[in-house]
């Protein structure tokens, strides 16, 4: 892969996983993506995804192939695994799994693990502040350990993927405020069309037809906008705005 | 947080943030400069869109001779990254503007290059499905961000969509001074009285004359506004002149 190349996918991937992309959202798919990239940015052969409950409980598993995701499944089965410690202690792990010590840790997933080929296991936590979401591991069968910057990745991917599940989350509730946004731009648009309008029909300075549109709207306890709006309708007549009213 | 952005983003974020929350809506309390620095952009801009679909440039550095030149000009020519990131709610990124097709945008194109501008990324502002504006960042040197540009980028872009979205709703009138191209809109609202037609019209017809005498927005709209500059009806008169 090219420098350019790489950078692209980077780019894709932070901007996928921050959410910002999709517009159906779809769980799988994007744990799926999420996995997808892992194991392209970081040169992995395979990476799950197991997702928790609050209480910590692994709650769903994905992968990037079905054996992996049996060996994701494998750990919420038996309660251990890189994964399950990242969600228990919420920091990263890292380990050889051809070492005696990681078979001794983990005694149901690294004979699995090792039966899939792999050597190398690294998993990263999904966390936001307090929060552990999740934990993504990336499996490798060269015995690689993933380097600092190897490992800075993941957590990015991780932590991006995080924010953006997040604000998924988020969106099932009524988005009160984006449409409130909307208003209040459109608002300062109209309120500028109608200053222009005064002005070019009474003949006044834009500054001049500010001042007066504001007296108005004071005294007709109108908001601005609704004043604006009824301006640019032509429904008001030329002499409300005169000095004398 | 990512741990691939830096200390000073996440410095102007944080602070940002909390300014937010007591600032008067639409704004980023975040110097447009300082980030534009962080982000080793020559000029870092955000626009919003409006009920009409055009984009309103609503964040920005008053100094910037780069940025603020190429978002009037997309506003005025209808073509440009940031249209396209706003409108589509997909990021565009411009590695190199001398590598491009010259059709991508051929109006835009050439005027970028000629203002200096080499690389452009545009990222969408959006929460799921509604689409909100778009970030754009301009530099003068070719070539891709890097990782941790990129990751300072995104944090930027998710803080600036929280900021905006969650400020507290007020009387337009608090914040009128931000709005870049205010003279623009009165300028739209004296054209259509001038020559009798309905608002887009009159924008239009801004627009297609500033294109046309290859002049900025800005001082065509600021011409009209101080009566130098009157349009010319169509069907009546000769061509547009300055006022006598």
């Amino acid at each position: 892969m090219s420098a350019v190349q790489r950078e692209q996918q980077l780019a894709e991937a932070f901007v996928y996983l921050s959410g910002t992309l999709i517009q159906d959202f779809d769980l799988l798919d994007f744990l799926h993506a999420l996995t997808d990239y892992a194991v392209g940015l970081l040169e992995a052969d395979a990476a799950g995804v197991v997702l928790a409950d609050p209480q910590g409980r692994m709650v769903d598993a994905t992968a990037s192939d079905e054996a992996t995701r049996h060996l994701e499944l494998t750990q919420a089965d038996w309660d251990e695994g890189p994964c399950r410690d990242c969600i228990r202690t919420g920091a990263g792990v890292s380990a050889l799994l051809t070492e005696p010590a990681a078979a001794q840790r983990w005694p149901h997933v690294v004979p699995l693990a090792r039966r899939c080929g792999y050597t190398v296991v690294s998993g990263v936590p999904m966390r936001l502040r307090q929060q552990v979401i999740g934990a993504l591991n990336v499996f490798r069968i060269r015995p690689r350990t993933l380097d600092r910057h190897e490992q800075r990745l993941a957590e990015a991917l991780a932590n991006t993927a995080t924010v953006g599940l997040l604000q998924q989350h988020a969106l099932r509730e009524p988005p009160v405020l984006v449409s409130q946004l909307r208003t209040a731009l459109n608002s300062r648009l109209l309120i500028e069309q109608a200053k222009g309008i005064l002005s070019e029909r009474e003949g006044i300075t834009v500054d001049q037809a500010f001042v007066r549109m504001r007296r108005y709207a004071r005294d007709n306890r109108m908001s601005l906008t609704a004043l604006a709006d009824r301006v640019i309708a032509g429904e008001l007549a030329l002499g409300l705005f005169s000095e004398q009213s | 947080m990512s741990p691939l952005t830096t200390p000073t983003m996440r410095a102007l974020v944080a602070a940002a943030l909390d300014a937010a929350q007591a600032g008067p809506p639409l704004s980023i309390p975040a110097p447009a400069r300082r980030c534009a620095d962080a982000l080793g952009a020559d000029a870092v801009t955000i626009s919003l869109l409006t009920v009409d679909g055009n984009t309103e440039l609503t964040w920005y550095d008053t100094t910037d001779q780069l940025g603020v030149p190429l978002e009037d000009l997309q506003f005025t020519l209808g073509e440009g990254p940031t249209r396209d990131a706003a409108g589509t709610g997909l990021p565009v990124f411009l590695t190199d503007l001398a590598e491009l097709p010259a059709d991508r945008w051929p109006e835009f194109l050439p005027a970028a290059l000629d203002l200096g501008a080499r690389a452009i990324v545009a990222v969408p502002l959006q929460l799921g499905r509604i689409r909100i504006g778009a970030f754009t960042l301009y530099r003068a040197a070719a070539g891709p961000l890097d990782e941790v540009q990129l990751g300072d980028l995104m944090l930027l872009v998710d803080a600036a969509t929280l900021m905006l979205i969650d400020t507290p709703a007020r009387d337009p009138w608090h914040d009128l001074a931000t709005l870049h191209r205010a003279e623009v809109h009165q300028a739209t609202g004296i054209v259509s009285v001038m020559l009798d037609i309905p608002l887009a019209q009159a924008l239009l017809r801004l627009r297609a004359y500033a294109y046309r005498h290859d002049r900025p927005i800005l001082d065509t709209a600021r011409d009209v506004v101080a009566h130098r500059l009157r349009l010319a009806d169509n069907h009546r008169e000769g061509p547009d002149r300055p006022a006598n």
